[in-house]
């Protein structure tokens, strides 16, 4: 299948998932609704369309952001919800949830994303000194590393559920399994701030992450200004997943489980594995959160619980598939 | 001409290379010898500017090297490195592919490129094969030949560490060909090489590394003696032709 014909097949997808994901919900809607300023039509505006436009850029942002540490990392079981990437930006969002309370909405709803943003980098940080050597990286080291960050990052969440109001602890647990319940328009905006660099940046640093899985070694031989461009694919991809976290929480698997479909559908050239993965990736969580809402409809389940129960055995099987690698390190 | 004066360099309280010298001249090749941990590798990694020295400098045609933009330096200098870490199901044209990225070709002149490169190492049939798939000579031979893509009209060096360690004796020679080619050309060679016959075979200069130092530099036929290199080693090493070429073999047994 040729590189135009699967973006042609994920884009009518895409559209169809989208369609499905407006006119679905415990209040039936039919598109013609959308201007008469019925219930339906505020349903449409004040609910299903932001939720649908944070789906889409979460989506997307978590599945780039996925492919693009896969390549910083030059292996790819590098995703950022495994590798602590996530955990970090979440603890730090929490931390600033409980501990400024109600003043959280200070900046203009900033200050969670900004905290998460700061704790993306750390972690980030931490993870690549600890696991990238001019030999190479060390995937024990990458994915231990990831289980420290997580199970620090889990104690952190539960001290703080001991120390939020009930209020809180209730925002702070359904935050935390990963929702796309809580779409409002000025949420949006500040997922916007940080998705049009990210997605607008990453796919320009197709060919230089090619590079990259040579070995920085090769890479630089190649001209490539291979610290300049790690950093700037850690701020991106600390922003990306920061802007996401403090948004929706966690919502695992997406970074790890799209790039590897587009790999198999295009092999792992990142100029086309960037963009592909944003795509797939918003229609991916388009179509688990419309799963989401009609499990238990007219409840819902939280999005981040559909894509681990997809996700989860997926890396199972992937694991089971490099076995042989993994015990080589 | 890449000169390289008085470079050392310390790890870890140890020496690794201590006040050595060379002056690799366009259109020579010069073979460095010496046994593990001579510090061989160590002086490509300074020759080629990824690593700084402690002291000592590297110039490129009386400029500092470490002063030459990455981008220019990857069109002047061009480096085999001993490992190669690609992991990542890459199909062989596509690593090639990417040694043309720093002469910034179009679609079709990095296509004509890539064909000829594996051309020169008949890499024709795996041309669509995942690299990862490929047995340890095949991707030694599409590594070389993407660094060999580098090469194109503007180089003037190209360092190789070990790169025939494991191809078989054809693709030995034909590498070896491609290096006389490029030096014929006009660029400065300096290579990497355990196996004394095929050192003999290609050099136009010797330099002998051990302990991370210069014990010797210069013509093959007065650097390669079997003295020097039984000292060198370790291990006896006898001559037993001098035409066409020196021959050697060495054992205790």
């Amino acid at each position: 299948m040729s590189h135009r014909n699967i973006l042609f097949i994920l884009w009518f997808m895409l559209l169809l998932a989208m369609l499905l994901s407006l006119t679905t919900g415990p209040v039936a809607l039919d598109l013609t609704e959308v201007f008469d300023g019925s219930v339906a039509s505020q349903v449409f505006w004040q609910l299903r369309l932001p939720r649908l436009l944070l789906t889409l850029l979460a989506g997307a942002l978590l599945a780039i952001t996925g492919a693009a540490a896969q390549a910083l990392f030059r292996n790819p079981l590098a995703d950022p919800g495994l590798i602590g990437i996530s955990a970090g930006a979440a603890l730090s969002a929490g931390a600033m949830m409980v501990l400024l309370g109600g003043s959280v909405y200070l900046l203009g709803g900033l200050m969670l994303p900004l905290a998460a943003f700061a704790g993306g980098v750390l972690t980030t940080l931490l993870v690549a000194r600890l696991s990238v050597t001019l030999q190479g990286v060390s995937v024990t080291n990458m994915l231990l590393c990831g289980i420290a960050i997580n199970a620090i990052a889990l104690a952190g969440l539960g001290g703080l559920k001991y120390l939020a109001a009930d209020q809180q602890l209730r925002q702070l647990s359904f935050w935390l399994l990963g929702s796309l319940n809580h779409s409002r328009w000025q949420d949006l905006l500040v997922l916007l701030v940080a998705a049009v660099p990210v997605l607008w940046l990453l796919p320009r640093y197709g060919e230089k992450l090619n590079l990259l899985l040579l070995g920085e070694q090769q890479a630089s031989l190649l001209g490539l200004d291979v610290l300049r461009c790690k950093r700037v694919m850690i701020l991106l991809i600390a922003l990306g997943v920061g802007a996401v976290v403090a948004l929706t929480g966690i919502i695992g698997f997406v970074g790890l489980v799209v790039p590897h479909l587009v790999r198999l559908l295009t092999g792992p050239d990142n100029r086309r594995l960037l963009p592909l993965s944003g795509l797939l990736g918003a229609l991916l969580l388009t179509v688990a959160d419309i799963i989401s809402r009609l499990l238990v409809s007219p409840a819902e389940l939280p999005v981040g619980i559909v894509t681990a129960l997809v996700g989860g055995p997926f890396f199972l099987l992937l694991l089971t598939r490099r076995k042989r690698e993994l015990r080589v390190c | 001409m890449l000169t390289a004066e008085n470079l050392s360099l310390q790890r870890n309280g140890k020496t690794v290379l201590q006040d050595v010298s060379v002056a690799l001249q366009p259109g020579e090749i010069t073979v460095l010898l010496g046994p593990n941990g001579a510090g061989k590798s160590t002086l490509l990694a300074l020759l080629s500017g990824l690593q700084p020295a402690d002291s000592g400098q590297v110039l490129l045609d009386q400029q500092l090297l470490s002063g030459i933009d990455p981008q220019l330096r990857a069109r002047l200098l061009a480096m085999y490195t001993q490992q190669q870490p690609l992991n990542f199901p890459f199909r062989v044209e596509e690593v090639v592919a990417l040694g043309c990225y720093p002469l910034m070709l179009g679609v079709d002149a990095t296509a004509e490129r890539v064909a000829e490169c594996l051309a020169q190492f008949e890499l024709e049939s795996l041309a669509r094969r995942d690299y990862t798939s490929l047995s340890g000579g095949e991707q030694q031979r599409v590594q070389v030949a993407r660094v060999m893509a580098q090469v194109g009209t503007g180089c003037k060096v190209v360092l190789l560490d070990e790169p025939v360690s494991e191809m078989d004796l054809k693709y030995q020679q034909l590498l070896l060909q491609r290096i006389r080619t490029a030096a014929d050309a006009g660029v400065a060679v300096c290579c990497v090489l355990h196996d004394l016959n095929l050192a003999a075979q290609l050099a136009d200069r010797v330099v002998l590394l051990r302990q991370g130092r210069m014990v010797a530099a210069g013509p093959v036929a007065a650097v390669m003696t079997a003295a020097a290199l039984s000292k060198l080693y370790s291990v006896p090493v006898r001559q037993v032709a001098s035409e066409p070429q020196p021959v050697f073999v060495s054992g205790f047994l």
